[in-house]
């Protein structure tokens, strides 16, 4: 349980002459949820992406299960934030699900049911013949979600998930992801500018300042498990973390 | 920065290297392509006579003509249509079955009653240029958005005000780009009724060409006709990109 | 208003001039504009009969190679000059030139190098389309969302798979806009093709009526092209809905030409 699967060293990202990220380092043990949190325009999605091997960093380095990110790694799954542009219009539901599984080399079958199984895990049965735009905004990111877990990645990596829906659909969302953590043994490392949903959900948080973007702390969140929306956000402890991490991310935007 | 500059170049250059070389080298038959050099001698005789620049003159006026007369007739009544759920109603499905029907359809009839002459080569660039124009007026007419519409109607703008002010400015950039387009498909149409119709211009001087086996010449008339059709683009494309300026 | 009195309000101007025009015709007796029964009779006469075989067939034959050719060679070729950018660099120029030409002004070039024939005439729709079809999936190759880009990446899709499941559909709204215009260009290619003296075509009978005092013959012809140019048009909003409208795209008109 407290063996490194992430460990992001000294990470450094120049865009021209921008100095976006500057010397970050945090590491993420396996089975562990990790969120990144910071003021908007911090690097936490540039850090993420170059987690996920779609940016090459300036300088330093990220490893995964001890081998060198040079580019999207096999074990590595994204859920992107923008759940309209991410899913293919054009596939099914479960043409999109099973496109990375077929991609992957799994034979039709076992995409499949291994895409039916992951559709049914985030609350989707019955919506494999329908298209993305004929379910709602929740229901879509849920799709992607599932593409995600039925890849069956080692690590989870996910870039603001759940911005673009309502208030209500998010704490849906949120209270989908904590269970699904266990049932697909999977290290989650989420970039979120909301606070609350990092406190509510991490392990750990990672807390970057401003451009350029360095770690500020990296904060333990020792709520109890299983944590729910009312129970867990009525603790003494949560308040106390919510309190920590936005005093981190607020002094440093004024 | 300088590939951006220097490829193009290398391009155009490359294109001409081979042209040359092929038909110097036999692989092509010159009297199948003539040599580009013998082209580039056709084009500055050509530049250099008369009859040549009468017939861009004709081809240019009957463009223009078609195309100011298309617009003349189809903008307003483009306007008028999109702004009225009635006349849309009326007129959309006779004209949405006019625009396919390609313009030389009816070139024989107009050949047989105008005999070629301008008028025939207004007639024929306007059945390709005034339909399109026309649905996509009243299209970019109808495209508005309902906000500023109510906003107009709230300050009990008058119709006039409305089309004036509101409407057209929101339908400019669709405008501009159907213009565009007719205004290419007005130039071949041009060069078909001079081609087929007989009609004077750069199309019939080319016909000429070609029936006197004049490869040089004719190379250098297609090359002429690329040219402005290049010209044209680029202008329409500048007038374009003015009104998504103003927006 | 329900569908039905919809389209009957939409059919009052087609019908009234038709039978404005048959009331016109029957009694002016002028012989540039027979009346509609004598049309009916000569398109019969003159398409449905043998003609069919020997000039309607070979016409749209002609049409269907040229515009499969130029479309799947315009799709090709854009699919590389997006993704290679000295490519579309180094033929930028060139392209632009072509795409602008007009395809019937290149009729000479191609008589005197192919002959009047089939051959010539396919190969100048071929010309016609192609660059159109270029340009544009040239364009929508480029326009693909960085977004889905990032979804090809992150999950590994082949290159197979990345073009045919994610760039080519995620360009669709171009290539299906483009294939559009293309086609109806074809057309006019077509028949503008069948008269600089083909001895057959739908094109070439029609001008030939012409030259030879047969109005009624001519007409069947002009009818015939209206026919095709609005039937072909028809079948491509087919087409478009069941391609890039049921995946709630718009089909993006880009670069046009004639």
């Amino acid at each position: 349980m407290s063996d490194t699967l992430v460990s992001v060293e000294h990470l450094t990202k120049f865009y021209g002459d921008h100095l976006a990220v500057d010397g970050v380092t945090f590491g993420v043990r396996t089975g562990e949820m990790v969120s990144i949190v910071g003021p908007s325009g911090a690097g936490k999605t540039t850090a993420l992406r170059i987690v996920a091997g779609l940016l090459e960093p300036t300088s330093g380095s990220v490893t995964i299960g001890g081998v060198r990110v040079t580019g999207p790694p096999p074990d590595v799954a994204v859920v992107f934030q923008d759940y309209s542009r991410s899913l293919l219009p054009w596939l099914t539901v479960l043409g999109n699900v099973t496109l990375p599984l077929r991609a992957k080399g799994l034979s039709r079958t076992a995409a499949r049911t291994a895409a039916l199984d992951a559709l049914a895990a985030v609350g989707l049965d019955g919506t494999a013949r329908r298209r993305p735009r004929e379910l709602s905004g929740g229901m879509q990111q849920r799709v992607a979600i599932a593409r995600a877990l039925a890849y069956r990645p080692k690590l989870l990596v996910m870039d603001e998930p759940f911005a673009s829906v309502d208030a209500q659909t998010r704490m849906d969302l949120e209270d989908l992801i904590l269970p699904l953590r266990q049932e697909y043994a999977v290290t989650i490392m989420l970039v979120t500018h909301d606070i609350d949903e990092a406190v509510y959900l991490s392990d750990r948080i990672v807390v970057l300042s401003p451009a350029p973007s360095t770690v500020l702390r990296v904060i333990d969140v020792d709520l109890p498990l299983p944590r729910s929306q009312t129970a867990t956000k009525e603790l003494p402890g949560f308040a106390r973390l919510r309190h920590e991490v936005l005093d981190l991310v607020r002094a440093r935007t004024d | 920065m300088i590939r951006r500059a220097v490829l193009p170049a290398l391009g155009i250059a490359g294109a001409a290297g081979l042209w040359e070389s092929a038909t110097r080298s036999g692989l092509v038959a010159p009297t199948d392509v003539p040599t580009l050099t013998s082209t580039v001698t056709a084009l500055g005789d050509l530049l250099g006579s008369v009859p040549f620049w009468v017939a861009i003159g004709d081809t240019v006026r009957s463009w223009a003509l078609g195309l100011v007369a298309s617009a003349a007739v189809a903008i307003p009544l483009g306007l008028a249509i999109g702004a009225s759920e009635r006349a849309w109603r009326f007129v959309r499905i006779p004209v949405e079955a006019l625009r396919p029907i390609p313009p030389i359809v009816i070139l024989p009839l107009a050949l047989l009653i105008l005999h070629g002459g301008i008028t025939f080569k207004i007639m024929l660039i306007m059945q390709g240029a005034l339909w399109p124009l026309l649905i996509q007026t009243s299209y970019g007419v109808r495209d508005i958005d309902r906000v500023v519409l109510d906003t107009a109607r709230s300050y009990r703008l008058g119709w006039w005000r409305r089309v004036v002010f509101v409407r057209l400015p929101a339908a400019l950039p669709i405008v501009a780009s159907a213009l565009k387009l007719a205004a290419a498909s007005a130039f071949a149409v041009a060069l078909v009724t001079e081609l087929i119709g007989g009609a004077p211009g750069l199309g019939q001087l080319l016909v000429v060409a070609a029936g006197g086996n004049d490869l040089p010449r004719v190379y250098a008339l297609t090359l002429v006709a690329g040219l402005f059709g290049l010209l044209v683009a680029a202008a329409f494309g500048a007038l374009q990109r003015r009104v998504a300026q103003t927006r | 208003m329900s569908r039905l009195t919809g389209l009957l309000w939409q059919a009052i101007l087609p019908a009234a001039l038709i039978a404005g025009y048959q009331f016109w015709a029957v009694r002016a007796h002028n012989p540039y504009f027979p009346p509609l029964g004598a049309i009916a009779r000569e398109f019969r006469a003159t398409w449905l009969g043998p003609g069919f075989t020997e000039h309607v067939l070979p016409s749209l034959w002609n049409l269907v190679r040229g515009y499969l050719i130029g479309l799947l060679a315009g799709v090709a070729g854009g699919v590389l000059l997006g993704r290679v950018r000295v490519l579309r660099d180094l033929l930028g120029p060139l392209v632009g030139f072509f795409l602008t030409l007009p395809a019937v002004a290149l009729l000479p070039i191609f008589v005197i190098a192919l002959g009047i024939g089939a051959t010539m005439q396919v190969g100048v729709i071929v010309f016609s389309v192609f660059f159109v079809v270029l340009v544009n999936t040239t364009a929508g190759m480029r326009a693909v969302d960085a977004a889905l880009i990032d979804v090809g990446r992150a999950y590994r899709i082949g290159p197979l798979r990345r073009l045919f499941l994610l760039l080519l559909p995620a360009a669709a709204p171009y290539i299906v806009a483009a294939a559009r215009t293309a086609l109806s260009i074809a057309v006019l290619v077509m028949v503008v093709s069948e008269m600089v003296g083909a001895p057959y075509g739908i094109g070439a009978v029609t001008l030939l009526a012409q030259q030879e005092f047969q109005y009624a013959r001519m007409w069947a012809g002009m009818v015939l092209l209206a026919l095709l140019g609005y039937s072909l048009n028809a079948a491509f909003a087919l087409v478009e809905r069941f391609t890039v409208g049921r995946w709630g795209m718009v089909a993006t008109t880009g670069e046009g030409r004639s």
